[in-house]
């Protein structure tokens, strides 16, 4: 497949045309949220302070690394090696469900303080924004898993990898919506 | 003449693996700045400019290597470029 052509872009026209739009809709979201802070910069640093950027930094590290199985797993399955190419999306699964955990524990740890979406605007940004993402990253997590279970029925191969590529794609839009959503509440 | 052929995919499959490495590398070395800078700048013009230039670069590393966005159509490269330096623009205005 020609991906130079404007209608094959790498995981197909559709799945971009959906990262554009999740992109652009998150970006909204951030957007909006930092026009709030611009407001209430005192009440948005104490909250903050809530947040654990040693975690988010974790986090970020686990979904990269994750985002890097991903990569090369294509690769691997592009020339012939789908029993590597299963191994490196199982890798990928695993480190999405270690995403999850760590998010979930801080979503405990949050609830557990009496800290929810009604906390004040900057919580209900947060829980907002980082549940959205959360939900993309286990969706991105089922459908890795029905590629993986796809792999190892020899349903993909080197000649017919399409829907692992598109599936790829999404993966990586996780990837990227967290590297803009992880500095803006975290860090800055 | 025969043997060169049979080589050249190994070898290209090597070369991409490593690039693939070398970008994770980087990618989690420029979250360990991000974090460093938000630690030691925490609230500064510094920290904002170098964690926005870490993000950046992330992002097109993400986007351009592991989503293999280097071989589209120049439309989805400049799209994806564009929508980032907007945000980014953005972002700048309303914080600094």
């Amino acid at each position: 497949m020609d991906h130079k052509n404007f209608y094959y872009p790498p995981g197909g026209i559709l799945i971009w045309i959906i990262i554009a739009l999740e992109l652009i809709t998150f970006m909204g979201g951030l957007v909006a949220f930092a026009v709030y802070r611009n407001n209430n910069i005192a009440l948005v640093q104490e909250s903050q302070h809530h947040l654990s950027a040693l975690i988010g930094t974790i986090n970020t590290a686990i979904l990269i690394t994750g985002g890097y199985f991903m990569a090369v797993g294509i690769k691997k399955i592009k020339i012939g090696h789908t029993d590597d190419a299963a191994k490196m999306i199982l890798y990928a699964i695993i480190t999405g469900l270690m995403f999850l955990a760590l998010k979930g524990y801080e979503y405990y740890d949050k609830i557990i303080d009496g800290i929810g979406m009604s906390t004040n605007t900057f919580f209900s940004f947060y829980w907002l924004i980082t549940g959205f993402h959360f939900i993309h990253v286990t969706v991105a997590i089922l459908i890795l898993s029905a590629l993986y279970i796809g792999i190892r029925r020899n349903k993909y191969s080197k000649d017919d990898f399409f829907d692992v590529e598109t599936g790829g794609a999404f993966w990586h839009l996780c990837d990227l919506i967290w590297i803009l959503v992880f500095p803006i509440f975290y860090l800055l | 003449m025969m043997i060169y052929p049979m080589f050249k995919p190994k070898q290209i499959t090597m070369k991409k693996k490593n690039i693939l490495l070398i970008i994770w590398i980087l990618l989690l070395v420029l979250t360990a700045v991000e974090y460093t800078f938000s630690e030691v700048f925490r609230y500064s013009k510094i920290a904002f400019f170098g964690i926005m230039l870490a993000s950046f670069i992330k992002y097109i590393g993400v986007a351009f290597q592991f989503l293999e966005l280097k071989n589209a159509h120049p439309f989805w490269k400049s799209l994806s470029v564009i929508i980032v330096l907007l945000f980014i623009i953005v972002i700048t205005i309303l914080y600094v």
